[in-house]
């Protein structure tokens, strides 16, 4: 449950485009908040509300011990939601194999195999489909 | 820092394929219940029901059996059909789940399948309109929690 919900709020921290512009800007570096929020037009307030959505996903973390208080990108809550995408990403991965199979094509979209020269008896293998 | 997740590109996925088959062939495969049941899910996944109603708003209805013998109930909207080249769906109940494209184009040697699955939000308008999905704007992610984590109890 907990895993779903932070997942969740990651993509909700993610769906707007001054967020996802602000941790780009952390992927450099930990950053104070004013800096940060002197590359956008909008309020100080507007700009520590997307922080504020940040923090609560997680992504972005405060130090508390320095004078100027920088924040920091925490690329691990990204992760469940890379998960999310890569079973996606594999289920249709997988299913695409299947059609062309299902379209009487093995592999179309791979680069020719290299031919097999050690000459493997594999009497298992179906006739290719080559009638005149 | 480590990150193997581009925060820009983390709700979108995008995949191509080349098939020899022509556009018609693919559209038919990707639509007519019959032979979606035949690939859908992949090598060891089984779909026992499979029913469509390919026109926009229509419902696709869906049970998939995977590996382990497990069931699930799915039921996807079509929000685009433009045969032989546009088909996207969306789960019908959760406006918030992914928008799924298949795009179709002929190549010289067969065609191109680009398939895209975009998790929508208001900083995506132009994304979310060119899938024809303005609707979903208005809705916020509330009900994404049903979807993520859990993707095999999607209904």
């Amino acid at each position: 449950m907990a895993a779903r919900d932070q997942v969740s709020q990651v993509f909700h921290a993610l769906s707007d485009p001054t967020r996802r512009h602000i941790l780009e800007r952390l992927a450099d570096g930990p950053l104070p908040a004013g800096q940060l929020a002197r590359a956008y037009r909008m309020s100080p307030a507007a700009v520590s509300k997307h922080l504020k959505v940040l923090e609560d996903a997680g992504l972005i973390r405060q130090e508390r011990h320095s004078q100027w208080r920088p924040r920091w990108l925490d690329a691990a809550p990204l992760e469940p939601a890379a998960a999310w995408f890569d079973a996606y990403r594999r289920f249709w991965d997988r299913s695409f194999d299947s059609l062309a199979a299902h379209l009487g094509e093995t592999a179309a979209w791979q680069p020719p195999a290299v031919p097999d020269t050690t000459g493997s008896d594999d009497s298992e293998m179906p006739e290719e489909g080559d009638r005149q | 820092m480590t990150s193997d997740c581009d925060p820009v590109d983390a709700r979108s996925i995008r995949m191509e394929r080349v098939f020899a088959a022509s556009a018609q062939d693919l559209w038919s495969a990707l639509t007519d219940p019959a032979r979606v049941a035949l690939w859908y899910g992949g090598d060891g996944f089984a779909n026992p029901h499979c029913e469509m109603d390919v026109r926009v708003g229509g419902i696709w209805s869906h049970v998939m059996r995977t590996p382990d013998g497990t069931e699930h109930s799915l039921r996807f909207r079509f929000t685009r059909v433009e045969p032989p080249h546009i088909l996207a769906w969306q789960d019908a109940a959760d406006s918030s789940g992914p928008l799924n494209l298949v795009r179709l184009e002929e190549t010289p040697g067969g065609t191109l399948l680009r398939f895209e699955a975009l998790f929508p939000s208001s900083g995506d308008r132009e994304a979310a309109e060119e899938f024809g999905f303005a609707f979903i704007l208005e809705q916020g992610f509330a009900r994404m929690a049903g979807v993520l984590g859990e993707p095999e109890n999607v209904r």
